[in-house]
């Protein structure tokens, strides 16, 4: 081993004590900054992949839409599930509706799916948190909670449908009745603007109340690898005749989903502050040790010790405080994810503020995902800014004469 | 550069060397020679500032001179590069001084065997050397102590062991022992003599004890940067 090396680990890790003061405050500030930096970061990453899990199971994986009304849509189906990465495909319309029960009228969202392919699609049965799939069927409708609860309806209950096209045939002195739906299901996605107002009906009451006729507005498919999404719409969008053209999920939400990557960004350099401040406690605390080891410098340099090797000391200093804290804070970063909800129940528990946290935030456990590359963006930086943190220091010990250094007081 | 014979392990020709000052400029030593062979203890006497310490500072390599070349075994160490310069003090010469400067956060096995590392020669038979030179200072038992544990006679009697590890053809010794009392001065310069007798090195002592010069093979006094007494050059 290299006497600079060999020094470097006997200054952090002296004989006879597990660590020098100086060198456990720094790896403690390190080790502090990776951990609130990567719990930050995962915590962000669970609520992110939550949304994007939710989104692609309310979007489907890739949509193929048509500028004007589908008519042969039976046989564009039929062909896009010869293609090996398409699983299913199911048809859909959507549109606006007006609902009441009651005198409260609302206006959500309504998608029309068929009850034979949609399931394989979309993930219904799972949404639902009252009622079955079987109970959807032409004079039925599935609500999402807040439609529910902004109604006040429930399983059972009627409601009174109208749509745009009946203005149109008002137009024409036509008197015609809404259209009335038993409440057979209610649903929640988890992706928040679907589930506080929209209502699910079958492809034929949608295409009755839009009278689309048998047309419909497009068609959605679910694919043998979700993570090719993107690749696969580029594809189709390529391949399909006018006017078909394919969008992915993440197509659809792009300026949702930047807003999300702009938040982590955000998040990850407001945070990273905190390790660069421990890389000034690092710096401060080997410039310290500088000079109070003036003439233990000068003496290694009498000794035959190189200025190159009295410099990479005090820079590998700043690269073990770095790997030690860095792992510590790894290591404390994993720990506290892993309990985390035990962490906030105990919080809650202690602080007796636990609804607070609910309604405040809307969520009462923590969600998370570990993606390694910012564990690894994470430990680089930070043994990069360690590793920097050292070099003034690092500077100053090599720019020492011996001589002088040994005459110094 | 000038040829020494074979038993020359240390020459000085016509050093000299000065420093700025801001009413001037200090000349502290004036066209010095010396040569020191092979075994021979030589000390250095002089009132203090009279430039003992910056003398052994050139000799050893540790500072260089306006005019002059120092030699160490035949060759003039100014024509090297510093990097080479540290390299060569670090396998040819040992130093002594008035403090131990021992590193506080190895033990004094662990500050014996630093010698060999930075000399990048620290294999078993340096360490077993180690234990062999602290046996021999008395302090073969307190190998794995501190030097916080130690009293200042026995740091510097750890000083003297890492100063010979390496086997240096040149030992230099600033006042080493300055800063202890008399017997426990006398029991480390006495300890340093017969080490360096046995171990065949050169002694240059700088030293403000008449004592302790008169038990070197010769005696040199420093004086307005002259080398007095005609001892200077052989």
């Amino acid at each position: 081993m290299k006497w600079y090396f060999y020094w470097a680990l006997r200054q952090l890790f002296p004989a006879g004590r597990p660590f020098s003061f100086f060198a456990l405050v720094s790896i403690l500030g390190v080790a502090l900054g990776v951990m609130v930096l990567l719990i930050v970061q995962s915590v962000m990453n669970g609520f992110v992949h939550d949304i994007r899990d939710s989104l692609a199971r309310t979007n489907g994986d890739v949509r193929v839409f048509s500028s004007a009304l589908l008519d042969d849509w039976r046989e564009v189906a039929a062909d896009l599930r010869e293609r090996e990465e398409v699983e299913a495909v199911t048809p859909f319309a959507q549109g606006i509706v007006m609902v009441q029960e009651g005198p409260r009228p609302l206006f959500p969202q309504v998608w029309g799916m068929d009850p034979a392919t949609g399931p394989e699609v979309l993930p219904v049965d799972s949404f639902l948190v009252a009622g079955t799939l079987g109970d959807l069927d032409d004079r039925s409708v599935f609500v999402s909670t807040g439609v529910a609860n902004r109604l006040g309806v429930g399983l059972g209950s009627d409601l009174d449908v109208y749509t745009p096209l009946m203005l149109e045939r008002m137009k024409e002195e036509e008197v015609l009745l809404p259209l009335n739906l038993r409440v057979a299901g209610i649903f929640e996605t988890g992706w928040n603007e679907v589930d506080r107002n929209t209502i699910l009906v079958t492809l034929r009451t949608m295409q009755e109340l839009y009278g689309l006729g048998d047309r419909v507005h497009g068609l959605t498919l679910r694919l043998a690898d979700p993570g090719a999404a993107p690749a696969v719409a580029r594809t189709l969008d390529a391949e399909l005749p006018e006017p078909l053209f394919a969008r992915s999920w993440m197509d659809l939400n792009e300026d949702f989903l930047f807003v999300l990557r702009l938040e982590k960004a955000v998040l990850f350099f407001i945070m990273i502050f905190i390790i660069l401040v421990a890389s000034f406690s690092i710096a401060i605390s080997l410039m310290t040790t500088v000079v109070r080891k003036t003439r233990e410098i000068g003496l290694l340099g009498a000794m035959g010790g190189s200025r190159f090797g009295v410099g990479a000391c005090f820079c590998l200093q700043g690269l073990l405080i770095g790997a030690v804290g860095t792992v510590l804070g790894v290591a404390g970063a994993l720990g506290a994810l892993h309990f985390r909800n035990e962490i906030l129940r105990a919080f809650a528990s202690f602080t007796g503020r636990g609804d607070a946290l609910v309604e405040a935030y809307g969520f009462a456990y923590l969600p998370v995902h570990y993606i390694p590359l910012d564990f690894v963006l994470v430990a680089g930086f930070s043994l990069l800014v360690s590793t920097l943190a050292g070099l003034l220091p690092a500077w100053r010990a090599a720019r020492l004469q011996p001589a002088e250094a040994l005459r110094s007081e | 550069m000038s040829e020494t014979d074979g038993r020359t392990v240390l020459a000085a020709e016509a050093l000299g060397k000065g420093y700025p000052l801001p009413s001037g400029w200090l000349q502290v030593l004036e066209n010095l020679s010396l040569r020191i062979g092979a075994g021979e203890a030589v000390s250095i006497r002089g009132e203090s500032g009279s430039g003992k310490s910056t003398l052994l500072h050139l000799l050893a390599g540790l500072e260089e001179p306006d005019r002059g070349e120092v030699l160490w075994e035949g060759e003039a160490i100014g024509r090297w590069s510093a990097a080479r310069r540290a390299r060569e003090r670090g396998r040819r010469v040992g130093m002594v001084f008035q403090a131990p400067h021992l590193l506080p956060e190895l033990t004094a096995w662990e500050n014996v065997l630093l010698a060999a590392r930075i000399a990048g020669r620290a294999d078993r038979s340096a360490r077993d050397r180690a234990a062999e030179l602290l046996e021999r200072v008395g302090l073969g038992d307190r190998g794995r102590q501190r030097p916080a544990q130690m009293s200042g006679g026995e740091r510097q009697r750890v000083a003297v062991a890492r100063a010979l590890l390496n086997r240096p053809a040149l030992l230099f010794a600033d006042e080493p022992t300055g800063n202890l009392d008399e017997s426990t001065a006398d029991a480390v310069f006495a300890l340093l003599r017969q080490l360096v007798l046995e171990e065949g090195a050169a002694l240059v002592l700088v030293t403000h004890s008449e004592r302790f010069a008169g038990r070197c093979d010769r005696s040199c006094h420093l004086e307005r940067g002259l080398l007095a007494g005609g001892n200077g050059v052989e």
